[in-house]
Parts: C-alpha cells; sequence; structure tokens
C-alpha cells in the first residue's frame, strides 16, 4: 500500500517536472533535484550526484536516465515505469495535440518574448543546481584537482563519458 | 511496416546518443533525413525548432514530432517508447548493477573522483546553454535574479520559469 502511493506520487512528481522542463533536457536536472530532494526528500543531496553521474555514463537522455534511476531507487520497476511515464507524457502530448500549430506560433512575437525571459532563467537554473552540489562534489583539495583536470579535458573537447571514467580511476587513486 | 520501422530507428538514435540533447540532433539527422528520407533537411530544421520549445528533452521531441510527421499519432507514440526504451534497460541495468556492489571500496573511492566531473558537467551546461542563448545586458541581469533565488533561496524552479517567462513578456 504504502509502496503504491509513493509510486504514484512519482508519477506526479515527474509529470510536474515533464511539463516545465523548457530549453532541453539539462534543463530537467533542476527540476527533479527541487522536487525529489528538496520536496519529497526522496535521495540526499550525494546520492542525486551519483545518480546523475551513472545517467551520464549511460546512453540516452540524461533527464529520462536520470528518472529512470530515481524512480527505481524510491519505489521499484513500478516507480521506474512511473517516473518515466510522468517525464515523457507532457511533450508526447503537447507535440501530438498541438504538433501542426506549433510550426506557425513559433514565429509569434509573444512566443519569442516569454522565451527571451526563459533562457536566461534555465541557465541560471543550471547553474545553481552546479553550485548546490559543490560542498558534496569538492570536499577537499583532490576533488579541487579532478575538477581542474575535468575542466581541461572537456576544454580540450574529450568525450564527457571519458572524463567522467577518467575522473573515477583518479578518485580510486586518490582516495584509495 | 512504417511504424516498426519507426520504432527500429529511434530505438537506435536512443542506444548510440551518449551525453545529452545537442548530441543526439546528428545522430537523428542522419537516421531521419540521410538513411530513410522521412524528412527533407527544411522539415527537419522546422523539427529541431520545435522540438526546442515544447517541453521535454530535445531528443525524445525530436522522435515523437518525427514519428508523428511521418505516421501519425501512433508514429508519434511508437517513435517516443523505440528513443525511450533504451535508457530504461541499460540505466536499470546499470543502476542495479551499481546498487548491488555499492557498499564496495572501488567503488566508494571512484564515485569521490567522479562526482567533481558531474559539477563540470553541469557547468558546461549551463556554459553552453548561455552562448546558445546570445544573451543582452537584461538577459544576464535577469540570469542572475534567477541563479540567486534558486541558489540562496531554494525557491521552486517551476516559479523561477514562469516569473522568467512573465519577465520576457514585459522586458522585450
Amino acid at each position: 500500500m504504502r509502496s503504491s502511493r509513493q509510486v504514484g506520487r512519482l508519477f506526479l512528481s515527474f509529470l510536474r517536472i515533464g511539463t516545465f522542463t523548457l530549453g532541453g533536457g539539462w534543463a530537467m536536472l533542476p527540476l527533479i533535484q527541487s522536487e525529489v530532494v528538496d520536496k519529497q526528500k526522496w535521495l540526499e543531496e550525494r546520492e542525486f550526484v551519483d545518480l546523475l553521474a551513472l545517467a551520464q555514463s549511460v546512453p540516452g537522455a540524461v533527464a529520462v536516465n536520470t528518472a529512470v534511476m530515481v524512480g527505481y531507487r524510491v519505489a521499484g520497476a513500478w516507480g521506474l515505469l512511473a517516473a518515466v511515464a510522468g517525464a515523457v507524457l507532457p511533450s508526447l502530448l503537447v507535440i501530438l495535440l498541438i504538433a501542426p500549430y506549433l510550426v506557425r506560433w513559433r514565429a509569434h512575437p509573444l512566443v519569442g518574448q516569454a522565451f527571451a525571459g526563459v533562457r536566461p532563467a534555465v541557465v541560471a537554473l543550471i547553474g545553481a543546481a552546479a553550485l548546490r552540489l559543490w560542498p558534496v562534489a569538492i570536499p577537499d583539495r583532490r576533488a579541487l584537482l579532478i575538477m581542474a583536470l575535468a575542466l581541461l579535458a572537456l576544454g580540450a573537447g574529450l568525450h564527457p563519458v571519458w572524463v567522467l571514467a577518467g575522473g573515477g580511476l583518479l578518485g580510486w587513486w586518490l582516495y584509495r | 511496416m512504417i511504424i516498426l520501422r519507426l520504432f527500429v530507428a529511434f530505438f537506435v538514435v536512443g542506444l548510440v546518443s551518449f551525453g545529452g540533447g545537442y548530441a543526439t540532433i546528428p545522430v537523428i539527422q542522419r537516421e531521419i533525413v540521410s538513411l530513410h528520407h522521412w524528412l527533407s533537411a527544411r522539415e527537419f530544421v522546422e523539427v529541431v525548432a520545435v522540438s526546442q520549445m515544447t517541453p521535454g528533452p530535445v531528443a525524445v521531441n525530436m522522435a515523437t514530432f518525427t514519428g508523428y510527421r511521418v505516421a501519425g499519432v501512433w508514429g508519434g507514440v511508437v517513435a517516443t517508447l523505440g528513443v525511450v526504451l533504451p535508457s530504461v534497460l541499460v540505466s536499470g541495468a546499470v543502476f542495479l548493477l551499481v546498487r548491488r556492489f555499492q557498499r564496495h571500496r572501488f567503488l566508494q573511492s571512484f564515485f569521490s573522483g567522479v562526482r567533481p566531473v558531474v559539477l563540470v558537467l553541469l557547468l558546461a551546461a549551463a556554459f553552453y546553454t548561455a552562448r546558445g542563448a546570445e544573451l543582452d545586458l537584461r538577459g544576464w541581469l535577469l540570469a542572475g535574479a534567477a541563479l540567486l533565488l534558486s541558489w540562496r533561496f531554494r525557491l521552486d524552479p517551476v516559479l523561477v520559469l514562469l516569473g522568467a517567462a512573465a519577465l520576457g513578456l514585459w522586458l522585450y
């Protein structure tokens, strides 16, 4: 009984997250963080970072991968399905119901103005999600060193998956 | 059977796309425009533009919209299922595997090294989103205010987004 209520709450939480994910999948991560860590207290900040790391290491949209893992972690296989369904349903409905009009609307000035406001907010939300994780992700100088090397590696054009793997191996060596 | 081919094409897209929506766009382009000729290059640009405006991950939106264009509502549903299914299978399996060994010392120190990289990836995502948005002074001020409200005051991101959209209508 308790678990079926969790499944329902997961679905509603991810429905809300999916509805307000504007400007691409990365924008979904701050919404998931706020809902799952702050409001529902299903995960601690540290567990959330670890799930994000896994979600970025496997194929598929990072947001969907995160929904899969959070859903499973909170309420098992049914939780997984509820979270993914909630995350994907809003975009599915929006596109199926109003796709023919969207092509015309996108040139409307009001749409452009609203998005001119939304875009900087998305930048800020992703930035804030990163800053929130700072104390958890960078507890000491070793982590700071890994962070600096990761910045260099990404800047040099290395694929994120390799940077994640490299960071992990470096962590294994530094935190033995 | 167009429905089945849509499913397979987007299953492949979901399986080979690493690292977020924008990395997926060229993969989808190859599959949909060059390989199957389901959309013309011009229609594809339209699909990308609309997928960036509708809620949800860009890759999922592109799957839904392309499927819908090619084979109606069922095409949209099936293409969406196809692009999401690899996530469910692979993420689910990796999560179970890691959870099984999470007490292991190797994994614990491994994750200590991965966490700083996740932070860098989030910062990079913010950076690229900012660069793509080509913010003007008003945009940067709005971003600064939103950052403060979200980071320091833990304001609900939904409220931040709605407030920002309203401000956009007023400012621009």
